[in-house]
Protein backbone atom coordinates (compact mmCIF):
# COMPACT_ATOMS: atom_id res chain seq x y z
CA UNK A 1 0.00 0.00 0.00
CA UNK A 2 1.00 3.60 -0.83
CA UNK A 3 2.70 5.22 2.21
CA UNK A 4 -0.04 8.36 2.69
CA UNK A 5 0.82 11.73 2.27
CA UNK A 6 -0.14 15.14 3.74
CA UNK A 7 0.31 18.15 1.13
CA UNK A 8 -0.36 21.61 1.24
CA UNK A 9 -1.84 23.46 -1.65
CA UNK A 10 -0.41 26.65 -2.04
CA UNK A 11 -2.95 28.53 -3.57
CA UNK A 12 -4.30 28.98 -0.01
CA UNK A 13 -1.24 30.50 0.37
CA UNK A 14 -1.32 32.80 -2.64
CA UNK A 15 -0.27 35.99 -0.81
CA UNK A 16 2.74 34.61 1.26
CA UNK A 17 4.56 33.70 -1.96
CA UNK A 18 4.55 36.68 -3.89
CA UNK A 19 8.34 36.85 -5.00
CA UNK A 20 11.06 34.61 -3.90
CA UNK A 21 11.71 35.60 -0.26
CA UNK A 22 8.25 34.95 0.97
CA UNK A 23 8.32 31.96 -1.20
CA UNK A 24 10.87 30.58 0.65
CA UNK A 25 10.08 31.62 4.14
CA UNK A 26 6.38 30.57 3.22
CA UNK A 27 8.25 26.55 2.72
CA UNK A 28 9.83 26.92 5.76
CA UNK A 29 6.60 27.22 7.93
CA UNK A 30 4.83 24.68 5.32
CA UNK A 31 7.96 22.76 6.43
CA UNK A 32 7.31 23.69 10.39
CA UNK A 33 4.20 22.12 10.27
CA UNK A 34 5.05 18.84 9.58
CA UNK A 35 3.51 18.55 5.85
CA UNK A 36 5.43 16.36 3.38
CA UNK A 37 5.05 18.14 0.05
CA UNK A 38 3.03 20.83 -1.64
CA UNK A 39 1.03 21.51 -4.74
CA UNK A 40 1.92 24.33 -6.49
CA UNK A 41 2.40 26.05 -9.71
CA UNK A 42 5.75 27.48 -10.74
CA UNK A 43 6.55 30.85 -9.85
CA UNK A 44 7.97 32.94 -12.41
CA UNK A 45 10.56 34.39 -9.30
CA UNK A 46 12.29 31.01 -9.27
CA UNK A 47 13.57 28.54 -11.72
CA UNK A 48 12.50 24.88 -11.59
CA UNK A 49 15.94 23.76 -10.19
CA UNK A 50 15.87 25.95 -7.54
CA UNK A 51 12.43 25.54 -6.95
CA UNK A 52 13.05 22.00 -6.85
CA UNK A 53 16.14 22.67 -4.13
CA UNK A 54 14.82 24.47 -1.77
CA UNK A 55 11.35 21.81 -1.32
CA UNK A 56 14.22 19.37 -0.99
CA UNK A 57 16.05 21.20 1.23
CA UNK A 58 13.30 21.25 3.62
CA UNK A 59 12.48 17.48 3.06
CA UNK A 60 9.82 18.85 0.86
CA UNK A 61 7.87 17.45 -2.03
CA UNK A 62 6.29 18.83 -5.06
CA UNK A 63 3.50 16.71 -6.04
CA UNK A 64 2.58 17.43 -9.40
CA UNK A 65 3.42 19.74 -12.74
CA UNK A 66 0.78 22.40 -13.33
CA UNK A 67 -0.35 23.37 -16.71
CA UNK A 68 -3.13 24.24 -19.06
CA UNK A 69 -4.84 21.11 -21.00
CA UNK A 70 -4.61 22.72 -23.91
CA UNK A 71 -0.77 22.99 -23.60
CA UNK A 72 -0.21 19.07 -22.53
CA UNK A 73 0.69 17.66 -26.00
CA UNK A 74 2.42 20.27 -27.45
CA UNK A 75 4.19 20.95 -24.70
CA UNK A 76 4.81 17.21 -23.58
CA UNK A 77 8.59 17.32 -23.31
CA UNK A 78 9.00 20.43 -21.47
CA UNK A 79 6.28 18.85 -19.08
CA UNK A 80 8.69 15.94 -19.37
CA UNK A 81 11.66 18.05 -17.96
CA UNK A 82 9.80 19.79 -15.36
CA UNK A 83 8.65 15.98 -14.00
CA UNK A 84 12.16 14.91 -13.92
CA UNK A 85 13.70 18.02 -12.20
CA UNK A 86 10.88 17.64 -9.50
CA UNK A 87 11.15 13.83 -8.93
CA UNK A 88 7.42 13.41 -9.88
CA UNK A 89 5.30 11.66 -12.32
CA UNK A 90 2.18 13.80 -12.02
CA UNK A 91 0.77 16.47 -14.32
CA UNK A 92 -2.03 18.52 -13.37
CA UNK A 93 -4.84 20.33 -15.11
CA UNK A 94 -7.59 21.96 -14.21
CA UNK A 95 -10.20 24.11 -16.05
CA UNK A 96 -12.48 23.04 -19.21
CA UNK A 97 -11.72 24.65 -22.32
CA UNK A 98 -13.78 27.61 -23.78
CA UNK A 99 -16.80 26.33 -24.70
CA UNK A 100 -17.11 22.93 -23.80
CA UNK A 101 -18.93 23.22 -20.35
CA UNK A 102 -22.39 24.31 -21.51
CA UNK A 103 -23.32 21.36 -23.15
CA UNK A 104 -23.35 17.38 -22.80
CA UNK A 105 -21.63 17.47 -26.66
CA UNK A 106 -19.26 20.00 -25.23
CA UNK A 107 -18.29 17.27 -22.21
CA UNK A 108 -17.91 14.73 -24.75
CA UNK A 109 -14.96 17.35 -26.30
CA UNK A 110 -13.78 17.71 -23.20
CA UNK A 111 -13.21 13.86 -22.39
CA UNK A 112 -11.99 13.64 -25.50
CA UNK A 113 -9.06 16.17 -24.95
CA UNK A 114 -7.97 14.86 -21.51
CA UNK A 115 -8.05 11.16 -22.82
CA UNK A 116 -5.76 12.63 -26.00
CA UNK A 117 -3.45 14.32 -23.50
CA UNK A 118 -3.14 11.41 -20.74
CA UNK A 119 -2.32 8.97 -24.07
CA UNK A 120 0.47 11.39 -24.50
CA UNK A 121 1.92 11.35 -21.44
CA UNK A 122 1.26 7.83 -20.70
CA UNK A 123 3.91 7.04 -23.54
CA UNK A 124 6.47 8.97 -21.51
CA UNK A 125 5.60 7.08 -17.64
CA UNK A 126 3.78 10.34 -17.08
CA UNK A 127 0.07 10.65 -15.40
CA UNK A 128 -2.26 13.11 -16.40
CA UNK A 129 -4.64 14.11 -13.07
CA UNK A 130 -7.96 16.67 -13.38
CA UNK A 131 -8.54 18.27 -11.10
CA UNK A 132 -12.42 18.80 -10.96
CA UNK A 133 -14.42 21.84 -9.38
CA UNK A 134 -18.25 22.10 -8.49
CA UNK A 135 -19.24 23.33 -12.15
CA UNK A 136 -18.61 20.01 -13.45
CA UNK A 137 -21.08 18.78 -11.63
CA UNK A 138 -23.63 20.16 -13.70
CA UNK A 139 -26.97 18.49 -14.81
CA UNK A 140 -28.04 18.57 -18.43
CA UNK A 141 -31.80 17.83 -17.47
CA UNK A 142 -34.04 17.07 -20.88
CA UNK A 143 -37.59 17.77 -19.55
CA UNK A 144 -38.96 15.93 -22.98
CA UNK A 145 -37.57 12.90 -21.88
CA UNK A 146 -37.20 13.34 -17.95
CA UNK A 147 -33.54 12.21 -18.29
CA UNK A 148 -31.06 13.95 -16.37
CA UNK A 149 -27.27 13.98 -17.44
CA UNK A 150 -24.14 14.73 -15.27
CA UNK A 151 -21.62 16.44 -16.73
CA UNK A 152 -18.87 14.98 -14.41
CA UNK A 153 -20.88 11.61 -15.60
CA UNK A 154 -19.93 12.22 -19.36
CA UNK A 155 -16.17 12.69 -18.78
CA UNK A 156 -15.62 9.63 -16.67
CA UNK A 157 -17.46 7.65 -18.37
CA UNK A 158 -15.57 8.36 -22.21
CA UNK A 159 -12.49 8.95 -20.61
CA UNK A 160 -9.93 5.49 -19.26
CA UNK A 161 -8.04 4.68 -16.71
CA UNK A 162 -4.83 6.29 -16.87
CA UNK A 163 -7.24 9.77 -16.99
CA UNK A 164 -7.24 10.40 -13.43
CA UNK A 165 -9.01 12.91 -11.31
CA UNK A 166 -8.35 14.55 -8.39
CA UNK A 167 -11.40 15.64 -6.63
CA UNK A 168 -12.33 18.29 -3.75
CA UNK A 169 -14.74 17.47 -0.88
CA UNK A 170 -15.75 20.78 -0.79
CA UNK A 171 -16.69 21.35 -4.34
CA UNK A 172 -18.56 17.93 -4.48
CA UNK A 173 -20.81 19.32 -1.30
CA UNK A 174 -21.08 22.72 -3.26
CA UNK A 175 -22.34 21.09 -6.44
CA UNK A 176 -25.37 19.51 -4.11
CA UNK A 177 -23.92 16.18 -4.26
CA UNK A 178 -22.79 13.75 -1.10
CA UNK A 179 -19.59 13.93 -0.55
CA UNK A 180 -18.87 9.61 0.09
CA UNK A 181 -20.85 9.04 -2.07
CA UNK A 182 -19.75 10.69 -4.63
CA UNK A 183 -16.25 9.58 -4.10
CA UNK A 184 -17.48 6.02 -4.41
CA UNK A 185 -19.33 6.47 -7.54
CA UNK A 186 -16.92 8.57 -9.90
CA UNK A 187 -13.27 8.24 -8.53
CA UNK A 188 -13.00 4.54 -7.56
CA UNK A 189 -9.31 3.68 -8.45
CA UNK A 190 -9.33 7.26 -10.42
CA UNK A 191 -8.11 9.48 -7.90
CA UNK A 192 -4.94 9.02 -5.68
CA UNK A 193 -5.08 13.12 -4.59
CA UNK A 194 -7.70 14.59 -3.08
CA UNK A 195 -8.36 18.47 -1.66
CA UNK A 196 -9.29 18.32 2.04
CA UNK A 197 -10.92 21.67 3.17
CA UNK A 198 -13.69 22.20 5.51
CA UNK A 199 -17.22 24.03 4.88
CA UNK A 200 -19.42 25.81 7.85
CA UNK A 201 -20.80 28.55 9.54
CA UNK A 202 -19.33 30.41 12.04
CA UNK A 203 -20.99 31.75 15.20
CA UNK A 204 -23.10 34.78 14.23
CA UNK A 205 -22.94 34.37 10.36
CA UNK A 206 -25.49 34.00 7.99
CA UNK A 207 -22.79 33.13 5.33
CA UNK A 208 -20.42 29.79 5.15
CA UNK A 209 -16.87 30.18 4.56
CA UNK A 210 -14.31 27.41 3.93
CA UNK A 211 -12.36 26.08 6.51
CA UNK A 212 -10.06 23.93 7.81
CA UNK A 213 -9.99 20.05 7.76
CA UNK A 214 -12.03 19.21 10.76
CA UNK A 215 -13.95 21.90 11.16
CA UNK A 216 -17.45 22.90 9.88
CA UNK A 217 -20.43 20.27 8.56
CA UNK A 218 -18.66 17.47 6.71
CA UNK A 219 -18.96 13.73 8.24
CA UNK A 220 -14.46 13.59 8.27
CA UNK A 221 -14.32 10.25 9.40
CA UNK A 222 -17.22 8.86 6.13
CA UNK A 223 -15.27 11.19 3.71
CA UNK A 224 -11.80 9.83 4.57
CA UNK A 225 -12.84 6.67 4.94
CA UNK A 226 -14.55 6.73 1.49
CA UNK A 227 -11.56 8.25 -0.13
CA UNK A 228 -8.66 5.92 1.46
CA UNK A 229 -11.20 2.92 0.01
CA UNK A 230 -11.09 4.54 -3.37
CA UNK A 231 -6.98 4.41 -3.78
CA UNK A 232 -6.18 8.15 -2.84
CA UNK A 233 -3.07 8.31 -0.87
CA UNK A 234 -2.11 11.90 -0.76
CA UNK A 235 -4.48 14.53 1.20
CA UNK A 236 -4.06 17.89 -0.28
CA UNK A 237 -5.27 20.48 2.46
CA UNK A 238 -6.70 23.37 0.79
CA UNK A 239 -8.97 26.17 2.15
CA UNK A 240 -10.15 28.87 -1.09
CA UNK A 241 -10.73 31.76 1.78
CA UNK A 242 -9.00 31.90 5.30
CA UNK A 243 -10.53 34.40 7.71
CA UNK A 244 -7.62 34.35 9.69
CA UNK A 245 -4.01 33.48 9.51
CA UNK A 246 -3.94 30.37 7.21
CA UNK A 247 -0.59 29.45 8.56
CA UNK A 248 -2.81 28.65 11.81
CA UNK A 249 -5.79 27.53 9.68
CA UNK A 250 -3.33 24.39 7.94
CA UNK A 251 -1.60 23.83 11.19
CA UNK A 252 -5.54 22.68 12.18
CA UNK A 253 -5.97 20.75 9.17
CA UNK A 254 -2.40 19.30 9.86
CA UNK A 255 -3.67 17.58 13.29
CA UNK A 256 -7.12 17.05 11.98
CA UNK A 257 -5.30 14.84 8.91
CA UNK A 258 -2.87 13.52 11.36
CA UNK A 259 -6.33 12.55 13.49
CA UNK A 260 -8.09 11.56 10.50
CA UNK A 261 -5.26 8.96 8.70
CA UNK A 262 -4.10 7.78 12.11
CA UNK A 263 -0.37 8.15 11.10
CA UNK B 1 -45.89 31.62 -0.71
CA UNK B 2 -42.35 33.56 -0.43
CA UNK B 3 -41.88 31.57 -4.00
CA UNK B 4 -44.65 34.33 -5.38
CA UNK B 5 -43.52 36.77 -3.07
CA UNK B 6 -43.52 39.44 -6.04
CA UNK B 7 -47.12 38.43 -7.81
CA UNK B 8 -49.01 39.17 -4.52
CA UNK B 9 -48.09 42.44 -3.67
CA UNK B 10 -51.59 43.61 -3.87
CA UNK B 11 -54.99 41.61 -3.55
CA UNK B 12 -55.22 42.20 -7.14
CA UNK B 13 -52.25 40.40 -7.61
CA UNK B 14 -52.95 37.72 -4.89
CA UNK B 15 -56.08 36.83 -6.78
CA UNK B 16 -54.40 36.44 -10.53
CA UNK B 17 -51.61 34.24 -8.35
CA UNK B 18 -54.09 32.17 -6.83
CA UNK B 19 -55.88 31.43 -9.80
CA UNK B 20 -52.60 30.44 -11.22
CA UNK B 21 -51.47 28.46 -8.44
CA UNK B 22 -55.03 26.72 -9.16
CA UNK B 23 -54.67 26.08 -12.96
CA UNK B 24 -51.43 23.99 -11.57
CA UNK B 25 -52.97 21.81 -9.07
CA UNK B 26 -51.98 23.45 -5.91
CA UNK B 27 -54.42 22.73 -2.75
CA UNK B 28 -52.73 24.37 0.00
CA UNK B 29 -50.40 27.36 0.51
CA UNK B 30 -48.22 28.02 3.37
CA UNK B 31 -48.60 32.55 3.67
CA UNK B 32 -48.45 34.74 5.93
CA UNK B 33 -50.87 37.16 5.87
CA UNK B 34 -50.83 40.11 3.74
CA UNK B 35 -51.08 43.60 4.88
CA UNK B 36 -53.83 43.99 2.94
CA UNK B 37 -56.29 42.04 3.88
CA UNK B 38 -56.60 40.15 7.02
CA UNK B 39 -57.25 35.89 7.53
CA UNK B 40 -61.03 36.30 6.66
CA UNK B 41 -60.37 38.14 3.78
CA UNK B 42 -57.36 35.77 2.63
CA UNK B 43 -59.62 32.42 3.86
CA UNK B 44 -62.09 33.96 1.29
CA UNK B 45 -60.32 34.21 -1.76
CA UNK B 46 -58.60 31.00 -0.94
CA UNK B 47 -61.83 29.17 -0.59
CA UNK B 48 -63.20 30.30 -3.56
CA UNK B 49 -60.59 28.43 -5.12
CA UNK B 50 -60.67 25.29 -2.86
CA UNK B 51 -57.47 26.15 -1.76
CA UNK B 52 -56.61 26.50 2.36
CA UNK B 53 -53.63 27.87 4.17
CA UNK B 54 -51.99 25.34 5.95
CA UNK B 55 -51.03 27.21 8.85
CA UNK B 56 -51.13 30.87 11.08
CA UNK B 57 -47.76 32.32 11.57
CA UNK B 58 -46.50 33.86 15.08
CA UNK B 59 -42.79 35.45 14.91
CA UNK B 60 -41.05 35.59 18.35
CA UNK B 61 -39.85 39.01 17.68
CA UNK B 62 -43.07 40.34 18.04
CA UNK B 63 -43.21 39.40 21.76
CA UNK B 64 -41.77 42.53 23.44
CA UNK B 65 -43.73 42.66 27.02
CA UNK B 66 -45.78 40.70 29.22
CA UNK B 67 -48.75 39.42 28.04
CA UNK B 68 -47.63 39.23 24.48
CA UNK B 69 -46.87 35.84 23.90
CA UNK B 70 -50.46 34.88 25.17
CA UNK B 71 -51.83 37.41 23.03
CA UNK B 72 -50.47 36.24 19.98
CA UNK B 73 -51.55 32.80 20.76
CA UNK B 74 -54.72 33.76 21.35
CA UNK B 75 -54.26 35.50 17.72
CA UNK B 76 -52.67 32.68 15.76
CA UNK B 77 -55.61 30.48 17.66
CA UNK B 78 -58.22 32.32 15.96
CA UNK B 79 -56.59 32.50 12.21
CA UNK B 80 -56.26 28.80 12.56
CA UNK B 81 -59.82 28.94 13.19
CA UNK B 82 -60.28 30.80 10.09
CA UNK B 83 -58.42 28.73 7.99
CA UNK B 84 -58.90 25.47 9.83
CA UNK B 85 -55.92 24.16 10.22
CA UNK B 86 -53.67 23.44 13.56
CA UNK B 87 -50.08 24.40 12.59
CA UNK B 88 -48.38 27.86 13.81
CA UNK B 89 -45.21 28.59 12.02
CA UNK B 90 -42.60 30.85 13.56
CA UNK B 91 -39.29 32.81 12.32
CA UNK B 92 -36.08 32.05 12.85
CA UNK B 93 -33.60 32.85 15.16
CA UNK B 94 -32.75 35.93 15.29
CA UNK B 95 -29.29 37.40 15.04
CA UNK B 96 -28.95 38.09 18.51
CA UNK B 97 -29.02 34.91 19.55
CA UNK B 98 -26.81 33.31 17.08
CA UNK B 99 -23.36 33.87 18.35
CA UNK B 100 -22.67 31.49 20.91
CA UNK B 101 -24.11 28.02 22.15
CA UNK B 102 -25.64 29.67 25.21
CA UNK B 103 -27.79 32.17 22.77
CA UNK B 104 -29.11 28.99 21.00
CA UNK B 105 -29.85 27.47 24.35
CA UNK B 106 -31.91 30.95 25.11
CA UNK B 107 -33.82 30.98 22.24
CA UNK B 108 -34.57 27.14 22.53
CA UNK B 109 -36.40 28.25 25.79
CA UNK B 110 -37.91 30.97 24.18
CA UNK B 111 -39.53 28.62 21.51
CA UNK B 112 -40.37 25.59 23.98
CA UNK B 113 -42.44 28.14 25.77
CA UNK B 114 -44.12 29.75 23.13
CA UNK B 115 -44.19 25.79 22.06
CA UNK B 116 -45.69 24.44 25.36
CA UNK B 117 -48.45 27.99 24.85
CA UNK B 118 -49.45 26.92 21.42
CA UNK B 119 -49.79 23.00 22.42
CA UNK B 120 -52.13 24.21 25.51
CA UNK B 121 -54.63 25.68 22.54
CA UNK B 122 -54.22 22.60 20.68
CA UNK B 123 -51.82 24.21 18.27
CA UNK B 124 -48.60 22.84 16.58
CA UNK B 125 -45.82 25.26 17.20
CA UNK B 126 -42.88 24.63 13.77
CA UNK B 127 -39.56 26.35 13.78
CA UNK B 128 -38.60 26.70 10.20
CA UNK B 129 -34.68 26.19 10.04
CA UNK B 130 -32.14 27.19 7.17
CA UNK B 131 -28.70 26.53 6.97
CA UNK B 132 -26.66 28.72 9.83
CA UNK B 133 -28.10 26.99 12.76
CA UNK B 134 -25.25 24.62 10.87
CA UNK B 135 -23.08 26.17 13.25
CA UNK B 136 -20.75 24.07 15.40
CA UNK B 137 -19.79 24.74 18.61
CA UNK B 138 -17.28 22.13 19.51
CA UNK B 139 -18.91 19.16 19.42
CA UNK B 140 -22.41 20.27 18.91
CA UNK B 141 -24.09 22.46 16.35
CA UNK B 142 -26.66 24.97 17.14
CA UNK B 143 -29.77 22.60 15.15
CA UNK B 144 -28.33 20.06 17.65
CA UNK B 145 -29.23 22.52 20.58
CA UNK B 146 -32.33 23.68 19.45
CA UNK B 147 -33.87 20.29 18.84
CA UNK B 148 -32.35 18.81 22.15
CA UNK B 149 -33.31 21.77 24.64
CA UNK B 150 -36.82 21.98 23.54
CA UNK B 151 -39.74 19.35 24.29
CA UNK B 152 -40.43 17.44 21.13
CA UNK B 153 -44.63 17.61 22.33
CA UNK B 154 -43.93 22.04 22.56
CA UNK B 155 -41.84 22.58 18.77
CA UNK B 156 -41.65 20.69 15.45
CA UNK B 157 -39.00 21.19 12.55
CA UNK B 158 -39.74 22.43 9.36
CA UNK B 159 -36.91 21.02 7.34
CA UNK B 160 -36.12 22.32 3.71
CA UNK B 161 -33.81 19.69 1.79
CA UNK B 162 -32.20 23.18 0.09
CA UNK B 163 -30.60 24.58 3.07
CA UNK B 164 -30.04 20.94 5.03
CA UNK B 165 -27.65 20.60 1.43
CA UNK B 166 -26.52 24.43 1.85
CA UNK B 167 -25.49 23.44 6.00
CA UNK B 168 -23.45 20.63 4.18
CA UNK B 169 -24.83 17.71 5.17
CA UNK B 170 -26.21 15.57 2.70
CA UNK B 171 -30.12 15.53 3.09
CA UNK B 172 -31.07 12.14 2.90
CA UNK B 173 -29.02 11.45 6.40
CA UNK B 174 -29.84 15.10 8.01
CA UNK B 175 -33.29 14.31 7.52
CA UNK B 176 -33.30 11.39 9.96
CA UNK B 177 -32.29 13.66 12.70
CA UNK B 178 -36.06 14.96 12.51
CA UNK B 179 -37.85 11.91 13.69
CA UNK B 180 -41.00 12.73 15.37
CA UNK B 181 -40.36 16.27 15.10
CA UNK B 182 -41.34 16.96 11.42
CA UNK B 183 -44.32 16.87 9.57
CA UNK B 184 -44.12 18.79 6.58
CA UNK B 185 -40.62 19.17 4.71
CA UNK B 186 -39.57 22.19 2.23
CA UNK B 187 -38.71 21.17 -1.73
CA UNK B 188 -36.87 22.60 -3.68
CA UNK B 189 -33.74 21.38 -6.03
CA UNK B 190 -29.81 22.58 -5.88
CA UNK B 191 -28.52 22.82 -9.31
CA UNK B 192 -25.43 23.82 -10.77
CA UNK B 193 -25.97 25.83 -14.25
CA UNK B 194 -22.94 26.18 -15.70
CA UNK B 195 -24.49 28.50 -18.51
CA UNK B 196 -21.85 30.30 -18.04
CA UNK B 197 -17.88 31.21 -16.30
CA UNK B 198 -15.48 29.25 -15.11
CA UNK B 199 -16.56 25.66 -13.52
CA UNK B 200 -14.47 26.69 -10.13
CA UNK B 201 -16.32 29.69 -9.65
CA UNK B 202 -20.15 29.19 -11.23
CA UNK B 203 -22.81 29.83 -8.16
CA UNK B 204 -25.48 26.96 -7.02
CA UNK B 205 -28.67 27.62 -7.83
CA UNK B 206 -32.37 26.92 -6.57
CA UNK B 207 -34.24 24.98 -9.12
CA UNK B 208 -37.43 23.09 -9.34
CA UNK B 209 -37.60 19.53 -7.70
CA UNK B 210 -35.99 17.70 -10.18
CA UNK B 211 -34.04 20.14 -12.07
CA UNK B 212 -30.92 19.62 -9.83
CA UNK B 213 -28.31 16.94 -8.24
CA UNK B 214 -30.14 16.34 -4.82
CA UNK B 215 -30.50 12.95 -4.16
CA UNK B 216 -34.65 12.82 -4.19
CA UNK B 217 -35.12 8.66 -3.79
CA UNK B 218 -32.70 9.38 -0.95
CA UNK B 219 -34.79 12.19 0.27
CA UNK B 220 -38.20 10.87 -0.53
CA UNK B 221 -37.53 7.59 1.25
CA UNK B 222 -35.93 9.39 4.45
CA UNK B 223 -39.25 11.38 4.56
CA UNK B 224 -41.50 8.97 4.31
CA UNK B 225 -39.20 6.92 6.96
CA UNK B 226 -39.63 10.12 9.77
CA UNK B 227 -43.47 10.59 8.95
CA UNK B 228 -43.49 13.29 6.27
CA UNK B 229 -47.23 14.19 5.62
CA UNK B 230 -46.13 16.85 3.22
CA UNK B 231 -43.76 18.50 1.25
CA UNK B 232 -44.61 22.19 0.42
CA UNK B 233 -42.99 23.52 -2.71
CA UNK B 234 -40.43 26.81 -2.46
CA UNK B 235 -38.76 27.98 -4.49
CA UNK B 236 -36.75 31.31 -3.18
CA UNK B 237 -35.06 32.49 -6.26
CA UNK B 238 -36.28 31.57 -10.22
CA UNK B 239 -33.91 31.83 -13.52
CA UNK B 240 -37.58 31.60 -15.37
CA UNK B 241 -41.24 32.26 -14.78
CA UNK B 242 -42.09 31.04 -11.36
CA UNK B 243 -45.23 29.49 -11.84
CA UNK B 244 -43.02 27.83 -14.47
CA UNK B 245 -41.06 26.52 -12.10
CA UNK B 246 -43.90 25.69 -9.43
CA UNK B 247 -45.12 23.70 -12.19
CA UNK B 248 -42.03 22.05 -12.57
CA UNK B 249 -41.68 21.14 -9.61
CA UNK B 250 -45.52 19.75 -9.24
CA UNK B 251 -44.55 17.95 -12.54
CA UNK B 252 -41.69 15.90 -10.74
CA UNK B 253 -43.14 15.29 -7.50
CA UNK B 254 -46.43 13.42 -9.59
CA UNK B 255 -43.42 11.55 -11.03
CA UNK B 256 -42.14 10.45 -7.78
CA UNK B 257 -45.49 9.14 -6.59
CA UNK B 258 -46.18 12.09 -3.93
CA UNK B 259 -49.36 13.51 -4.47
Amino acid sequence: MKKLMKSVQMYTLRDYMTDRESLLETLNKVAGLGYDGVQTQLPAFISPEEYAAELAARGLYADSISSPLLEVIGNRDGLARLCSIFGIDVVRVNGMPEGTSNSKEGFMSFAEQLQQAADSLSQLGIRLMYHNHHGEFTMFCDPKTGENVCGMDIVVKNTRSNVLFQPDIHHIHYAGFDIAETLKKYFDRRAVYIHMQGYGFRPGDSEPYTMPVGLGTYDWKEVTRAALDIGVYNFVAEQDWCLGDPFTDLAFSKRSLDLLLGC
Amino acid sequence: MYTVRDSMKTEEQLIGTLGKLEKLGIENVQISIPAYTDADGLEKLLRQRGMSADSAYMPTDSMKGPGDSERLVEKAKRECGIFGCDVVRTNSIPAEYRKNADGYRRYAEILDREGKLCRAAGLKYVYHFHAFEFVTFGETRGIDILLSETDAANVYFQPDVFWLTNAGTEPSVSLMMFRGRAFWIHVKDYAIKQLEGVVESVPYCLAPVGEGNLNWPGILRAASEIGIERYVIEQDQCDRDVFDCIGASVDSLHKMGIY
